[in-house]
């Protein structure tokens, strides 16, 4: 299986080569184009009640999409709803990685997806929500982001503070504690960045060089009022 | 006990990460390759032992060398029975067996949080329902006049978008006078403003702040000028009595405390949002009575006969019947029996009053 990445860029698309036999799962919808040799097929990952409680938890949707290559090789185009860059994660098994909610783009059958709870902290104020994903196992796994991908590195004992809802995917060894922008509360809050997350090393942090709402308050100064 | 010796780990040396197959000999020495040919070995003594990540299950084993900080995680849970198992002092002994007791009882918690989450939550919604059910009207009632007259303008301005508006003098002198009758004896110091609408369907509403929305159907249907008066102290009562207010604060806290929940920050944004759809709000069938019986005051007051209410919601429903689909007015207030039998038992006013209006030239007009 080859996962490669087309179209770089904002507009980024993913490309997966499939050998006869082979399938993955996709975010549901993510499907552009494909060879007449590969079946799409809904799934409900983890049964009903896991399928539940990702549509519901973790706004992901709940049907999983699959696609198999039932009738020879194949390749299938993807990409995710929002302009933005894809990134493609080759998970050995060594760690497990969490994913922000519409993180998720694709993987290999083998990679899990799961549903994690943030404690009260995280959940009110990284930005992510209560509920975020838990991708485990081998294989590749990829991302998709709102603007473009940016990967750091974080050695033994190393810091780094992120803007919440920048963070995408981090590896599950990195843990984050939500804490005021500046030393003091009115500061944090006038100069705009309020809470920030500040990441433990060792891990892999992957963030979005754009986030969501800060792009949906600045549109919005644009749409007449009427 | 047979002990497991090997273990996977992730080996960071500074930012470089690999994966990593390493053994705990019985003198406490921590060995495992790196590539082809390199071979590290470190000693337990000199190493930080803690557990990281989220939810703080994987074990951390760090130390400095001249070339930076190093650890080695491991999240295999057996890693801890193996390094008990060393002739260790005691301190780093209870350390490890404490470290053990905080992972074992992490990973337990880990399985239960999703259900217990959700469990939390149902709690908590239904629990800010009942809260927010109840003391809307308080908070409904806390915000200031100018804002509800804000929010007001703003959904009648919204409203008549792409719609329009009726500006016949005959049409409009008609429904002024209606609104000005009611005004006198309405008891309550609000300007109207007033827009008829040309649209067949059969409504009429208030958005907070005594904006008033008529359409052409209504005149239409309406037998007569009290008919309409009617429909209209009716719509008033419910922006007197700030129903509408009291629906928007308890759906946008809904919405707000969805939007904490699941990491929508968008949803704060809600009011403004709700506001452009006041004149599909519905209202729930206590505020629809007391609205019946505000409508029934006034129109006593303003010598108007609430039978004339009681007829057209009768005609109404005689048209119902016949067409099978219900009125966008009664859509969002549900007519039933109880109510039309209310509002025909209610008194006659002493003195009547009469529009001096000719309703068939406001009909023609439209």
């Amino acid at each position: 299986m080859k996962f490669d990445i087309t179209n770089p860029g904002a507009f980024s698309t993913l490309l997966v080569n499939l050998e006869s036999g082979e399938a993955i799962k996709a975010e549901s919808g993510a499907m552009i184009t494909m060879s007449e040799t590969l079946d799409v097929d809904s799934k409900m990952e983890r049964g009903l009640l896991g399928g539940l409680s990702r549509k519901l938890l973790t706004g992901e949707s709940l049907f999983f999409q699959t696609v198999t290559a039932a009738r020879g090789p194949g390749q299938v185009m993807m990409a995710s709803a929002y302009p933005g860059e894809i990134a493609v994660l080759e998970l050995d098994g060594s760690e497990e990685y969490i994913l922000q909610k519409d993180g998720f783009l694709a993987a290999e059958q083998s990679v899990q997806v799961s549903t994690k709870a943030q404690n009260l902290t995280k959940g009110l104020f990284s930005g992510e929500g209560f509920f975020v994903m838990r991708v485990s196992g081998k294989g590749k796994l990829a991302i998709s982001t709102y603007g473009g991908i940016q990967k750091l590195t974080l050695a033994p004992g190393e810091t780094r503070i992120i803007d919440n809802s920048h963070m995408v995917a981090w590896s599950a060894n990195a843990n984050y504690k939500i804490e005021k922008a500046s030393k003091g509360w009115i500061s944090s809050f006038t100069s705009g960045e309020g809470l920030v997350c500040r990441f433990h090393g060792p891990g892999d942090v992957y963030i979005q060089t754009r986030n969501s709402p800060g792009f949906g308050s600045w549109v919005r100064q644009f749409i007449p009022t009427r | 006990m047979s002990l497991v010796s090997h273990f996977n780990g992730l080996y960071y040396a500074g930012r470089e990460k690999f994966t990593v197959q390493f053994s705990v000999s019985t003198h406490g020495l921590i060995e495992f390759e790196l590539g082809e040919r390199e071979r590290v070995a470190i000693a337990l003594q000199g190493t930080v032992l803690e557990l990281i990540g989220d939810p703080g299950v994987t074990l951390q084993i760090s130390w400095s060398g001249h070339d930076g900080r190093h650890a080695l995680l491991c999240g295999e849970p057996e890693i801890f029975d193996k390094l008990l198992s060393l002739n260790i002092p005691p301190p780093a002994r209870e350390h490890i067996s404490e470290l053990q007791a905080r992972q074992h009882g992490r990973l337990k918690g880990e399985r239960h949080r999703v259900p217990v989450y959700l469990a939390l939550i149902a709690a908590f919604f239904v629990g800010a329902y009942f809260t927010l059910h109840y003391s809307a009207p308080l908070i409904a009632d806390m915000i200031p006049y100018e804002w509800e007259q804000k929010i007001g303008a703003m959904a009648f301005e919204n409203y008549q978008v792409g719609k329009k508006t009726v500006s016949d003098k005959t049409v409009t002198d008609a429904v002024d006078a209606i609104i000005k009758r009611i005004d006198q004896f309405d008891g309550a110091d609000i300007e109207y403003q007033v827009a008829v609408v040309d649209a067949d369907m059969i409504n009429a509403f208030a958005f907070p702040g005594g904006y008033v929305v008529v359409t052409t159907g209504l005149i239409e249907n309406a037998d007569n000028p009290e008919q309409v008066a009617g429909v209209l102290a009716h719509e008033l009562t419910h922006v007197l009595q700030r129903h509408s207010m009291r629906k928007l604060v308890r759906q946008a806290g809904m919405g707000v405390l969805i939007g904490i929940v699941f990491g929508d920050v968008s949803a704060l944004s809600q009011l403004i949002e709700l506001s452009a759809q006041l004149d599909s709000l519905s209202f729930d069938r206590d505020q629809e009575r007391s609205a019946d019986d505000g409508a029934i005051e006034i129109m006593t007051a303003a010598g108007l006969s609430p039978r004339h209410l009681a007829a057209f919601f009768e005609k109404i429903q005689k048209a119902d019947e016949l067409t099978g689909n219900i009125p966008e007015l009664f859509q969002t207030h549900p007519l039933t029996d109880e109510r039309s039998k209310r509002v025909s038992a209610a008194a006659e006013p002493e003195q009547v009053f009469q529009f001096d209006l000719d309703w068939e030239l406001v009909k023609q007009a439209i």
